[in-house]
């Protein structure tokens, strides 16, 4: 017997099959994302924004109202649709370089102030739509398109460990939490987590999640599976940093 | 002889800087040793920087204001305590101090050395009724009383070049209102000279009306 | 809603009280703000007033933050607008590049200060290229340079009705000298004098269950081909023309054969008078005043410009107005000459001295 794939009720039909690549992260995220809004049944009165680079081809992606917004922007246009609006449950969707470089002041700052907005942040550790170049999120020695020989961190600086930033700067109510595409279903109780945090107006949730990037990675399936599982994970510990003390469940 | 230590604060365009600028010329006519002070930190505080020369040819004894010259280098206009503001209530003559506006600007007060326990400080609050935020009875009493301490009011009714005397006396009648649910005394109702005499000796309401110069045209703001 | 003005008031304030009193008349519904001077006193005001009406307000990080929700709250069908100044003027083209491209109602109030750079706080007219052509687009927005606090009052209010009439952003083009002075002006409830304002809709979250009652709003500013984004620029270029025809305004009394001397925003207070003294001493000298920088009044500036020998542009920048009105007026035979003083204010007198001379030139 053939297996249906489950398609999420919030995704759009008409915009299936979607523009990324195959192998790419955001298909999974975005599923578990598609899944939580489903489980949670916020898609009527749920809005997506989505920034520039990869994650910009989410515009047409799901049966909810969506705006794509400039480069690392994503975040203030979503806080000032649900300061205008907080009946709407508002979601910024974003990549490593929009959240962590060009888009930080924002990140931070919304995070600082406690936002009920939520934010999911992919990280595949590159500028992918641009072609590969160095991120905040690429691992020493990774090779990209500006770091050839390798990210040298003297020269190139660090990398950024955005959701433990995140969690030492917001206040007690944030959700802050670190998953991974290799694991869906956990990355989906995160993700419905970060939105219920919102919905119960606790505060600012925020969810980064490890993603793979065979186009720029260069990697074939095996590789690219490893190299996230490994490498990345490595660097990057997956779980959840911050949990609301008001959180029923945490308390039981 | 009794000094007299006077702030003059209010809202945006009350005219309190030139109910202040006035009244130091009024006791320096009296033959008093006057130190006019500009508290105004609220940026950008140009208020008596551009007639300190004149103030001080009209006898005023001391102008305590930033010099042009000493904001040459500063950048953007400064919202820097002048230090010799601190000690003013040291020297010796009336003191009268032009103060920002707002209740933020008032609370520059604090800043001036003793001023919480000079026992001839009186603050007193200009009012304007042509200003929406002091135009009702119930308005001003709000704001009034969201000022740290107002002793007495002055009521400066104007509309610039616009003002009547017809102006002055409806804001006189409702300032004069204001002040009896504060208890609040009024001091004077200000105006132009021809306005002040076309209204005669006491406004509608029975406040004292004095002539005043409009001096701080000169200022710009 | 409660009225912010009941009837007519003649009132005393600051130019960026106005501003705040307008835009609550106007029924601006938040205010997304981030400090600068000389436009603090807008957000000032605004924070003290607006809970009075149940309006909203958020501080931003900055000026992208500040621009980009106003862009927010505007896709959530608010009435919302922003105000900034100088560096923040030029943070504010990115957010309003984007209300160009998705054709959202943005109000921005930029009171100009002295540049470039940080430099003064005070004063200038020299944010005029940045507000009519800055961002990496076309211009499309409305500008309109005041010169009075009535004007600010009146052109604030109707700048959101133009902006969600015609879903194009919109700038009131202030200065600090404006933002800071006090006049006169009458206050009024805009539905008491037959001023329709206009209604908002939101474009994201609206009733229903998208892709099930209603096609879900996906709003996109990016194509990722050059026929894609022509033809969306083609809808949009036709779309402002033919608002420019309503929107354009200007003031003028020409002097036919003499000088026109023009100016806008605050200078053309200066400009009138000038003329009016000129002329009443004598002097062939009109004027003309461009009310909406962008668009300009193109055809009357040119039938205006056409009329005379010589043209006299006086701004406080070094040719910014210049350049839009040379442009406007290209091929009329007409001397044009240029009063600049950059970041600095200009008294009706020097205006006077300079066009006597140009008289005096022209009968030699
Ligand atoms: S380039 Fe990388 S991130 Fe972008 S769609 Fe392809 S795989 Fe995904």
């Amino acid at each position: 017997m053939a297996v249906e794939p489950v398609m999420p009720k919030s995704w759009r039909l008409e915009s299936k099959p979607h523009k990324f690549c195959p192998g790419c992260g955001h298909g999974i995220a975005l599923k578990a994302l598609g899944l939580a809004i489903d489980e949670l049944g916020i898609q009527d009165r749920t809005v997506f924004g989505c920034d520039i680079g990869c994650s910009l081809l989410a515009w047409d992606f799901f049966n909810m109202d969506t705006v794509q917004t400039h480069h690392g922007r994503t975040t203030p246009v979503i806080y000032g649709v649900k300061r205008a609006n907080p009946e709407l449950i508002c979601i910024a969707y974003m990549g490593d370089g929009g959240g962590y470089a060009i888009g930080a002041q924002h990140l931070v700052n919304a995070a600082a102030r406690n936002e009920l907005i939520t934010v999911v942040l992919v990280n595949n550790t590159q500028y992918a739509m641009t072609g590969g170049q160095m991120a905040p999120t690429t691992l020493p020695g990774q090779k990209t398109e500006t770091t050839p020989y390798g990210r040298d961190v003297l020269t190139a600086g660090y990398p950024m460990r955005g959701p433990e930033m995140i969690a030492e700067i917001t206040p007690d109510g944030a959700y802050v939490a670190r998953g991974t595409v290799a694991r869906s279903r956990q990355l989906g109780n995160m993700l419905v987590r970060a939105l219920e945090n919102q919905l119960s107006g606790r505060g600012f949730s925020f969810v980064e999640v490890l993603a793979t990037c065979p186009t720029n990675w260069r990697t074939n399936a095996q590789q690219t599976w490893s190299f996230l599982e490994n490498t990345v994970e490595n660097y990057y510990p997956v779980g959840e940093l911050k949990i609301p003390l008001s959180d029923p469940e945490e308390e039981m | 002889m009794r000094r007299y230590v006077e702030a003059y604060v209010g809202e945006g365009t009350s005219g309190k800087s030139e109910v202040a600028v006035n009244r130091a010329l009024e006791l320096t006519t009296r033959g008093r040793r006057v130190t006019m002070v500009d508290l105004d930190i609220v940026k950008p505080c140009y208020t008596l920087r551009p007639i300190q020369g004149s103030l001080l040819a009209m006898g005023v004894a001391e102008v305590v204001t930033w010099a042009s010259r000493d904001q040459v280098g500063m950048g953007e206009t400064p919202v820097l305590w002048n230090p010799a503001a601190s000690w003013v209530l040291q020297r010796s003559g009336d003191i009268v101090f032009d103060v920002g506006y707002g209740v933020e600007g008032a609370k520059a007060l604090a800043l001036v050395e003793g001023s919480e326990v000079e026992a001839d400080l009186r603050v007193i609050m200009v009012i304007n009724t042509t200003n929406p935020l002091t135009a009702t009875v119930s308005d001003i009493v709000e704001v009034v009383s969201s000022f740290p301490a107002v002793h007495a009011l002055v009521h400066n009714t104007h509309l610039g070049d616009e003002t009547t005397a017809e102006i002055i006396q409806d804001g006189a009648r409702i300032v004069g209102e204001a002040a009896s649910v504060l208890h609040m005394p009024v001091v004077a109702t200000t105006a132009v000279a021809e306005l002040a005499a076309a209204i005669g000796e006491v406004d509608c309401a029975g406040h004292q009306v004095r002539a005043i110069r409009r001096l701080m045209t000169d200022t710009f703001w | 809603m409660e009225k912010v003005v009941t009837g007519e008031k003649r009132v005393f304030m600051t130019g960026n009280e106005v501003v705040c009193r307008a835009a609550l008349a106007a029924g601006a519904e938040i205010m997304y703000g981030y400090p600068i001077t000389p436009q603090n006193e807008i957000m000032h005001y605004w924070t003290r007033l607006a809970p009075r009406f149940g309006r909203r307000f958020l501080q931003t990080e900055d000026e992208l933050s500040a621009g980009f929700a106003t862009l927010g709250g505007v896709l959530a069908g608010r009435k919302a607008f922003t105000a900034t100044a100088g560096p923040g003027n030029v943070l504010m083209q990115e957010p309003l590049a984007m209300a160009e491209m998705m054709r959202l109602p943005v109000v921005s109030i930029v009171v100009q200060r002295g540049g470039p750079s940080t430099a003064t706080v005070i004063y200038s007219q020299q944010e005029v290229t940045l507000t009519t052509f800055g961002g990496n687009g076309e211009g499309l927005r409305f500008v309109y340079s005041t010169a009075s606090h009535q004007e600010l009052y009146d052109y604030t209010i109707k700048a959101f009705n133009l902006a969600w009439r015609y879903r194009f952003p919109v700038f009131v083009l202030a200065d600090g000298y404006q933002g800071k002075m006090r006049e006169p002006l009458t206050i009024y409830d805009p539905e008491s004098r037959g001023i329709h304002m206009e209604e908002t809709d939101a474009y994201l979250g609206r009733h229903g269950i998208p892709g099930l009652d209603r096609p879900p709003g996906h709003f996109r500013n990016t194509y990722n081909t050059e026929e894609e984004l022509y033809a969306v620029m083609q809808g949009h270029i036709a779309a402002f023309e033919q608002a420019a025809e309503e929107v354009s305004e200007y003031e003028t009394e020409p002097a036919d054969g003499g000088l026109l001397i023009t100016g806008h925003g605050i200078v053309a207070r200066a400009v009138q008078q000038a003329a009016v003294q000129l002329r009443s001493a004598g002097f062939p000298v009109g004027y003309f005043r461009p009310i909406t920088l962008r668009p300009l009044p193109v055809g009357a500036l040119r039938d205006t410009a056409a009329r005379h020998r010589q043209i006299l542009v006086v701004e406080s920048a070094y040719g910014q107005l210049g350049r839009l009105l040379r442009d406007a007026i290209y091929g009329c035979p007409a001397e044009v000459h240029a009063l600049c003083k950059p970041g600095m204010g200009v008294t009706a007198e020097e205006i006077a001295v300079r066009a006597k001379q140009l008289c005096a030139a022209r009968e030699d």
